[in-house]
Formats: C-alpha cells, structure tokens, sequence
C-alpha cells in the first residue's frame, strides 16, 4: 500500500510549525505543496541555464531551448497529448477566457446555446456568461442533485430538447463538492444529439490526481493548472486536439509567433506551438512543471488515485459522525475526489477555519468561487478539507480534533 | 565551435555550388526562417519537363544567411544534381543526413533551423 510517510520530507514547507503546531496541511484543492524536485529545477534553472529561448546563438541559449523543449514533451506525455497540443497559459481561467474569446467570438451566434453546469467553479463559467451575453447565445445549465451529482436525466433530456448546443463546458471534478463527473458518458450522451459540439473541461481538480489521457478521449478542450499538481503557480496547460488549433486564431500576437512581419501585414506561424506562445515563455515555471509530472509519474497516478479514494473515504466516515457536521456533496467515495466539504451548523465556515488555524490545521472556508451553487443549496459557505499525496490519516485525526475544539469555543 | 565552422564549411558557404538565379524554371519554392531572417529561393527544372515525380535535372538557388544554412543548401543541391533525385526522394532526408552531409557531428539545437532551410523549402515542394 501507498505510504505517504515515505514522500513527506521532499515537501520541505510540510515540516514547518504554524502556531507551534504542526502544519496540517488540508488546503491542496486551493494550491499544493511543492517538492524539492520541482523547488530545484526551477533554481537550477535560474542558476545555471537562465537564456532567452529559440535566439542567441549560445550555449546558454541552447540548453534554456533544450530546456523549454523536452519540458513540453514531458508534460504533453503526462496528460497523454500531443506536443503541439499543449498550449501554455498562466491557469485555467485564462485558458477558458481564451477560447471563449477567439474560438466562441467566431462560433458562437445568437441561434446556438451554452450548456454548463450547475456545479462550476467561476473559472469556467465567467468566460461563457460573457460570451453568450456578447453573442446573444442561450445560456443552459445543467443540474445539480441534492446528492451533489449531475442530474444525468436533466441532461438527456436537455441533449434532446435543446437546439444547437454548440459548447458543452464542465469540470471533470468539481472543486466545490469533490464530485467525479461521468466524463465519457457526459460526451457520449451529447454527440448522440449533437455531433458537432464542442467540449470544454476544466481538468483543474481532475490533473492532481487522476490518471488523464487526452488522446483517448472526445474532448476538444481540457484545460489544467500546474500549481494543484505540486507544480509552480502562475502556470498551467490549455491542451487542443490538433485539429481544432489548426483552425484556430491566435490569441496572443506579437514576438515569436510570426512567420513574416511588414509594417502593415504579418503572416503567422505553421508550427502550432510557436504559433500559441507569443512572447518570452516562462521557461523556469516550464521546467518546473516538467519536474511535478516526473514526480508524480515515478508514484504513479493510478497509486495516487487508489490512495486519494482512501482518505476521502476516511474522511467521510470521521465527518458524518460528528453530529454538528453536514457533509455536502456525494457521501459516497468513489463520486469524489480529493476534498470533502462541510456545513458545521451553527458556526460560519470562516469561524471554523480560524480555529482549525489554531490548531496548525489549513482548510478552505468560503463558497470555493462557485456561488450560484452554493446559492442553490442556501450554503452561505463551506469548509473544504482537500488532500494531497502527503496527506495521511493522522492529519485527519487533527481535523477531527481541531473540529472538536470548534465545538468547545463557541459552547456548543 | 571549431567544429561547427571547419574549412569544408566555410569554403562551401563562401563558393557554394549551384548558386544564383535561373530564369524560365519550372518550380521555384521559397523559404525562412522567421526567427533569424534567412532567406532562400530555390529554381527546378524536371527531367521530364513539367513533372515534378521526376527526377531533378537543374537546381540552383540564392538567398541570404549564415554560414550553416548556406552550406547545408549548398552540399543539398550537390548531392541532388548527383543523384539525380526526386522531390519525393528529397522528402526523406533528415536533419541526420544534412549533418552527415556537412561533417558536423551534432549541430546545436539553435542551429537545426539554419541547418534544414534548405532542406525544408524542398520538402515544401512535395
């Protein structure tokens, strides 16, 4: 069995105190913890190999090209992808504000709808409100299920009834409520009724855990963020299959993405992955990211998955006893991954989270940027508990106890 | 860096061979590399007039760049002349075979793309 004990002292911020407790750390859905492995390439990187990309003809500028280069193939691989699908963006925010922008500006008319879902967390459904309000497009939302679940009859019945879904956008886990969303079935279901919808999802809960293979599934656009997957921040992914970025427009125009340049006219580059990264790439964040799905290779996604179903498993069984608690979202493991969220009645979320701090214990508390669910339910927040490779069952105890301690300060 | 600069280089790109304009072609394929603005522009003729599966009978072009790209065009087109190749034969060289072709062992990465212009605008043509 996965032991995390073996894998703890590579994350050197796990073995700070925070409040002379130690840190619990329960807050990996919002960010992670990052490993020696990935803290070095990127200063190794700064030390030894810093040069711009793809120009001087130097040594320096040769290694950093190297660098950039077998960094992409590394993380292309590690989602299953082609190189020349990967699309490198700062977070999945901007990578669905990008396709929103060029390839929903051109597709999207008055005549055809949106279908979303209920669950989304803002990222992903910020940029589509916008751009069915720009277009004039209808805006659908699918479902939420008092069980935390997409209501799978609502959406048969919205892919029978609706006209012209032409982008169908989920998360493949939702970061509010855990929830495993059925992503073939979702697809399947779609392209009965409509073959020529397109398919966003944000990958961003689904990456640290679960194993993805972008080529073997019917997804146009699958978007992931470095940081949740012990990787740097301010980096992320934006993987297209090849054929649907081969029509699209660039986004970003400028320094290293031509193919001509006259003072009125440019031509664009062929090879897709210049033509998409315009400008000084983040060649450091790159490499970094490189070293995160290295290290999550060696362990394995499928070891990682197995152990994440462990804990949330564990969690629910400690949480749904502790009479004060709600749980929201599925009560069943194998819907969730990664996170369990709670109500502790009587108390706000923020009060909980402030005494867990107390206790060295680091959780989310708010509504987790997807407020019209939480409005839905009448959740003005929640506390979310999200886990980590590092996590063990000993810091679940601390979030059992700190709970306890909950009870104890407000004389409940 | 010696390596890459040795005399059979440097003499190729100083006199390379099938060099300058031909007028009255029957293809003419260009190419560049945005990012360092080398240019070339290659003239062909067919030994059966008009049908590019047949083998190249006359090749010569011009353009402007550093050493490496020019050289590289230029033992590319003597090796065309002399083999009599087709555009379809062309197609299956690699950067391997322009390498082996120039005597560099192994050409930095910042240079592949001076390396294969040539060899590319070519390839184009298929």
């Amino acid at each position: 069995m996965f032991d995390p004990q073996k894998y703890r002292a590579d994350f050197p911020i796990l073995s700070r105190q925070v409040h002379g407790k130690p840190l619990v750390y329960l807050d990996n859905a919002a960010t992670s913890q990052k490993p020696r492995s990935v803290i070095q390439a990127i200063s190794n990187y700064y030390e030894n190999h810093n040069a711009n990309v793809h120009r001087g003809v130097h040594q320096l500028g040769d290694e950093s090209t190297t660098l950039f280069h077998t960094s992409r193939q590394i993380i292309a691989d590690f989602f299953g992808a082609k190189v020349d699908e990967l699309v490198v963006v700062r977070n999945t925010t901007e990578a669905a504000n990008q396709i929103a922008q060029t390839w929903g500006s051109k597709n999207i008319t008055d005549q055809d709808t949106i279908l979303l879902t209920e669950l989304e967390h803002h990222s992903n459904l910020v940029p589509w409100q916008e751009l069915a309000r720009r277009q004039g497009a209808q805006l659908v939302y699918l479902k939420v299920t008092s069980e935390g679940l997409l209501d799978l009859v609502d959406f048969k019945q919205q892919c029978q009834h609706l006209k012209s879904i032409k982008l169908l956008a989920f998360s493949h886990v939702s970061n509010a409520l855990g929830t495993l969303n059925p992503v073939v079935d979702l697809v399947m279901e779609l392209k009965k009724y409509h073959p020529a919808a397109r398919v966003f999802v944000d990958g961003a809960q689904a990456a640290p855990h679960l194993s993805i293979n972008f080529s073997q599934l019917d997804i146009d656009f699958y978007a992931v963020s470095a940081h949740k997957m012990v990787g740097p921040m301010g980096i992320g992914g934006l993987l297209v299959k090849k054929e649907v970025l081969e029509a699209l427009s660039p986004w970003l125009v400028g320094g290293g993405m031509i193919d001509q340049v006259t003072l009125q006219t440019t031509t664009f580059a062929d090879d897709l992955q210049e033509r998409f990264t315009a400008g000084t790439p983040d060649v450091a964040s790159l490499v970094g990211w490189a070293a995160a799905c290295q290290y999550l290779s060696s362990i394995g996604m499928n070891v990682l998955f197995k152990y994440d179903q462990l804990l949330v498993a564990q969690t629910l069984e400690r949480l749904t006893k502790i009479a004060e608690l709600e749980v929201v979202g599925p009560l069943e493991s194998h819907h969730r991954v990664g996170s369990v969220s709670f109500i502790y009645r009587g108390v706000h979320a923020h009060d909980v989270g402030q005494v867990l701090d107390s206790e060295g214990v680091a959780v989310r508390s708010g509504h987790h940027c997807t407020m019209p669910l939480h409005a839905k339910f009448d959740w003005q927040a929640t506390v979310r508990a999200s886990f980590q490779l590092y996590t063990t069952f000993d810091e679940l105890e601390a979030l059992v106890f700190g709970l306890q301690k909950v009870k104890k300060v407000f004389g409940l | 860096m010696n390596d890459m600069y040795h005399e059979q280089i440097i003499e190729e790109a100083r006199q390379p061979q099938f060099y300058g304009r031909l007028v009255a072609v029957e293809m003419t394929l260009e190419g560049k590399n945005a990012s360092c603005g080398d240019e070339v522009t290659i003239f062909l003729k067919f030994a059966r007039k008009d049908d590019p599966t047949s083998p190249i009978a006359v090749l010569s072009w011009e353009g402007q760049g550093c050493v490496i790209s020019r050289a590289a065009m230029s033992v590319l087109a003597g090796k065309i002349i002399e083999q009599k190749m087709t555009l379809t034969e062309i197609k299956n060289l690699s950067e391997t075979d322009l390498e082996e072709l120039l005597g560099l062992p192994q050409i930095s990465i910042g240079r592949i793309k001076c390396l294969v212009l040539g060899l590319r605008t070519l390839q184009s043509g298929v």
